[in-house]
């Protein structure tokens, strides 16, 4: 049995715009995700992915069920999120935009040294006290990144942020992410409708169906280890070819 | 390299036009050929010259300067609060928006007229101008604080920013180039408000009286000599602020996707 860190369990939800039952995205909804990996929900455009990390992040409130992200000894967990868009505050240094989610934790001086730290991990050393729109898009994600790992949180929330990157920077990143997260293995929930970012990123990957309302309709763990993870190996062709035949 | 080339011939061009606008002046007078009708521009110059060189006039352009600027500080601080508060919440714009809109469509000249009823005659131009400017003020800061980034907002939640650094940290500096904007078109019009105030409300000091007082005499090169200089004022003023806007260190560009 895993060790569940976050669990869900049956969430109902609908947009009150889209109205009517059938449109209903989640109905007596429920998964878990284990401690400690990092878990991919695949599934096609529109399927509900974004709607359901919404839900976990508290963008979104269930209309029912309950959603628990952390232990039950803590009153409130902190969760970072990495979204499509870098979000950084153009009127905000580099630097100064990890701070100031880092301030209410750390304090000005550690959150000072600590977005120096994570910075220095991404690449931007010499880029934190650079404003965003001087940073090119790949940059900017990768500060995202940055400020997503150097918050405190126990779980970390992906939405497909390398989705509108081209091939090459996606692969750096998805190797920067890999590596950023063996770090401190935090708990780590991963959007994606990219195979190749699943089986690269994935220790559990969950595909969603395209119907309404949205259910599991395959589960698989690969446990080869992230460093020796490469997309023509038999077993991520293996994985490969399931979730081709799953997603078409 | 081909930047600098083209600012510059833009700076002759506009230079050009001054010129050719002279000449019009210059020619249109010599035509006409009285200057209780239109003086020639250096009659106007030499004008402006010889009443700049008397200290009542100094003191009426720095009361007219003051009267301009307290009008859109205060504006300013009105503009901004009511800005904030009908962006924020849609009970207080259901309040607010009525009383705006019918200021707003005001005629300026009922405004001053009542204004010189309820009013001392220094105290008159402000009070248009603030009456002017604050609903120009107002429709931007909603405007702005109507068009903060919704994704913006989402990540501050996430990361549990708390209300005043939303505030601090969002909400105003996505407002700032809405007020800068309205702040942009609202100088010309201040300056324009306050001198016709004071040109009906006549106070002791100011530009408005000196305007009013050469046209009763017939001295048109006199009233256009205190026009230029209003309009030296505008020109010096819009000048500054586009100093600022420029060298903002940051854009609110969109973030990319």
């Amino acid at each position: 049995m895993i060790n569940n860190r976050i669990s869900i369990k049956n969430v109902d939800f609908m947009y009150p715009q889209n109205g009517g039952e059938n449109n209903r995205i989640f109905s007596n909804f429920s998964m878990e995700f284990p401690k400690s990996k990092v878990s991919v929900i695949l599934g096609p455009s529109g399927c509900g992915k974004t709607t359901l990390l919404n839900l976990i992040s508290g963008l979104l409130a269930a209309e029912g069920g309950t959603i628990s992200c952390c232990s039950s000894s803590e009153a409130v967990c902190n969760i970072s999120v990495l979204f499509q868009e870098p979000r950084l505050l153009p009127w905000r240094s580099v630097r100064q935009n990890i701070e100031l989610v880092l301030n209410k934790h750390y304090g000005p001086e550690k959150s000072r040294e600590t977005a120096a730290h994570y910075l220095d991990l991404v690449g931007l050393a010499d880029f934190m006290d650079y404003y965003p729109q001087s940073l090119s898009g790949g940059m900017r994600q990768r500060a995202a990144m940055a400020r997503a790992f150097a918050y405190p949180a126990e779980t970390i929330l992906m939405d497909e942020p390398f989705q509108a990157l081209d091939l090459g920077l996606k692969i750096n990143l998805t190797s920067l992410f890999a590596r950023l997260w063996v770090e401190d293995r935090r708990t780590s929930i991963f959007v994606t409708h990219d195979i190749n970012e699943a089986i690269l990123l994935g220790d559990e990957i969950f595909v969603l169906s395209a119907g309404r309302p949205v259910k599991i309709i395959e589960h698989i763990s690969n446990a080869v280890p992230h460093k020796e993870r490469m997309l023509d190996s038999p077993e991520s062709l293996s994985i490969e070819k399931k979730l081709y035949r799953l997603m078409s | 390299m081909k930047a600098s080339t083209s600012k510059n011939e833009n700076k002759l061009i506009s230079i050009l036009s001054a010129a050719v606008f002279l000449l019009i002046w210059k020619t249109a007078s010599l035509r006409i050929g009285t200057d209780i009708i239109l003086p020639a521009p250096e009659t106007v110059f030499l004008r402006l010259l010889a009443i700049s060189g008397k200290p009542e006039f100094w003191t009426a352009v720095g009361a007219t300067v003051l009267r301009t600027v307290y009008g859109l500080i205060i504006s300013f601080a009105l503009g901004f609060t009511a800005g904030i508060a009908c962006g924020t919440s849609r009970r207080v714009d259901a309040v607010f928006s009525p009383v705006i809109s019918i200021i707003r469509t005001a005629p300026v000249m009922s405004i001053i007229l009542l204004a010189m009823i309820w009013f001392k005659t220094d105290i008159v131009p402000v009070f248009v101008c603030i009456l002017m400017i604050f609903p120009i003020l107002t429709a931007n800061v909603k405007q702005g604080v109507n068009g903060v980034d919704r994704r913006l907002l989402e990540l501050a939640k996430v990361y549990k920013l708390s209300r005043s650094e939303v505030l601090k940290e969002i909400t105003i500096p996505s407002i700032v180039p809405f007020v800068l904007a309205g702040l942009r078109s609202s100088i010309g019009v201040a300056w324009k408000v306050v001198i016709a105030a004071e040109v009906l409300s006549l106070p002791v000091r100011s530009i408005g009286t000196g305007l009013q007082f050469s046209q009763m005499n017939l001295e048109t090169a006199e009233v256009m000599a205190w026009t230029v200089m209003a309009i030296i004022l505008s020109w010096i003023s819009e000048s500054i602020l586009d100093l600022v806007i420029k060298h903002r260190r940051w854009e609110a560009v969109p973030d990319d996707k």
